[in-house]
């Protein structure tokens, strides 16, 4: 479905990503894991548009899609929930669904299924987004995403910063959203949430991809692990 | 100083800031969302009052031809905004503010130049419509019929300005590109169309000053000079691009505008200004800013 080839990302003058390729398969969970600043955010933001590669190509379904805007990448059905969330914080809760309500023929997404999924956003509808936790923004980020009805989520770091109750939340509910056929890539520190959602992982080091193998392999592989990761 | 001197003067002063507030919240707006400080928008304003000028002579001095003149030279005004914003703006978004302000002013010089060579250079005039002559008693006072239009019209900006932002996907959109334009593309929205409907919606509010203001001024090429001046104030107070906080200070203004005329008549020019800068001083971020 998505596929990175061999790409370059500079921010002005300072490169940083080289020659990075992943690809995410249809209903496939990716992992890109990594420490802090190895390029995991600057991947995603590549991918949405708001980094177009200097060197290689990006393709979805087939199509490329480096170098086009980011609202048609975002049309063409890839939604992209920052790390920083970016609620729209003077509208309630319904308007930052309503918003990005994007109807698709096969779209299954609206405000109804979105306060069924995500339960407590239902209680604070007419609450402005300023006014949320942490908690309550991730899910309504995730919720926002959602209504664009789109077949690959790019999730950065949904779990950072919140309690361990939100976490598993966000955890079983990312893994509901990949049995309902959702693609997604997610760029995560917190290797133990990581590990019940991803099929698959990559590994960033200094804007590179080192390392690509299952889940359950890389789970397994005590060295790479404490490599690259410092997991001993 | 009796009640309905009182009431009179609190009347008119209301009446002036919501005149004030139409054309504040056309600034305020394009400020708001398309982060662009409008120039023009004193040229846009000047452009209402002479198309209206012109329309008036066209369709005669009935007041039913004053009303439907009015909104023709708003829209006309819309179009016009439309080609500013597909011809130049559009080329400047996301690029320095120095550009898009030198941008607005060449406009400013432009559209004088346009004025008067088309209107010429002396001043020009349009009678009051019949229902809008005489004067209505309130509380024992008697407040010029005019100055309802100023009243009727900033009621309705704020009405409709309300349905908009708040009940529209469109306006919603447009609220959200105020604080996270990255992030309204993020979800497959195209910004560039939110930003043409707000720059348009702010020049026919400009234009729409200019049409209600034509039969109580002296239509020349300089008149957007002045007023621009005080709705930029209106706007700074109210704080940069808040659409409610320009409505609270467009009504200050006005209102101290109304009263330094009654209190202080030798330095009533002066007043409103001074009471902008002590509202700056308390709220140097605006009223409603956060």
């Amino acid at each position: 479905m998505l596929s990175v080839k061999e790409i370059d990302v500079c921010y002005g003058k300072a490169q940083a990503l080289f020659n990075v390729s992943i690809h995410v398969k249809k209903e496939e969970a990716v992992l890109l894991l990594g420490r802090n600043g190895v390029g995991k955010s600057t991947l995603l933001k590549s991918i949405i548009g708001f980094l177009p590669p200097v060197k290689g190509s990006i393709f979805f379904n087939g199509k490329q899609i480096s170098g086009k805007k980011v609202y048609r990448i975002a049309n063409g059905g890839i939604a992209y929930v920052p790390q920083e969330r970016e609620i729209f914080p003077d509208l309630t809760v319904e308007d930052n669904l309503a918003v990005a309500e994007h109807k698709t023929q096969n779209g299954i997404w609206n405000i109804e299924r979105i306060y069924q999924f995500f339960n407590p956003l239902a209680k604070m509808k007419k609450r402005l987004g300023g006014n949320l936790s942490g908690g309550e923004q991730q899910m309504l980020s995730i919720g926002r995403a959602l209504m664009t009805n789109p077949k690959l989520l790019l999730l950065d770091e949904p779990t950072e910063g919140l309690a361990p109750l939100i976490v598993r939340m966000l955890e079983e509910q990312i893994n509901k959203l990949k049995k309902s056929g959702i693609g997604i890539l997610l760029a995560e520190q917190n290797l133990q949430s990581a590990f019940k959602i991803g099929d698959r992982a990559y590994l960033m080091e200094k804007g590179s991809i080192c390392y690509e193998g299952s889940t359950e392999d890389l789970m397994k592989n005590k060295d790479i692990l404490n490599r690259y990761l410092g997991i001993r | 100083m009796d009640l309905s001197t009182v009431v009179s003067y609190l009347l008119i002063g209301i009446s002036r800031g919501m005149f004030y507030f139409v054309l504040a919240a056309g600034l305020t707006l394009i400020l708001g969302v398309l982060k662009i400080i409008n120039f023009a928008h004193g040229s846009l304003y000047m452009l209402g009052a002479f198309f209206m000028y012109t329309l008036i002579g066209i369709m005669g001095k009935g007041t039913g031809a004053f009303f439907l003149s009015a909104a023709a030279a708003a829209i006309a005004v819309g179009f016009i905004s439309l080609a500013i914003e597909q011809l130049f703006l559009k080329h400047l978004y996301g690029k320095e503010h120095l550009m898009q302000m030198l941008l607005t002013y060449s406009l400013v010089l432009i559209f004088g130049d346009s004025i008067e060579m088309i209107w010429g250079t002396g001043y020009h005039t349009v009678a009051m419509p019949k229902l809008l002559t005489g004067s209505y008693s309130f509380l024992g006072a008697y407040i010029a019929k005019f100055y309802l239009l100023f009243l009727i019209s900033g009621l309705l900006t704020v009405i409709l300005l309300w349905l908009y932002l708040y009940k529209t996907k469109l306006g919603k959109i447009a609220r959200a590109v105020a604080t996270n334009r990255s992030m309204v593309d993020a979800l497959g929205i195209n910004a560039d169309a939110t930003f043409m409907y707000a720059f348009i919606i702010g020049g026919i509010l400009a234009g729409l000053g200019g049409a209600i203001a034509s039969p109580a001024v002296n239509i020349t090429s300089q008149m957007g000079d002045s007023i621009i001046i005080k709705v930029f104030l209106v706007v700074t107070v109210g704080g940069l691009g808040n659409i409610w906080g320009s409505l609270i200070a467009a009504l200050i203004f006005g209102i101290s505008e109304s009263f330094g005329v009654l209190i202080f008549p030798r330095f009533e020019l002066v007043v409103p200004f001074v009471i902008a800068a002590i509202a700056l001083i308390l709220r140097p971020r605006g009223i409603l800013s956060k």
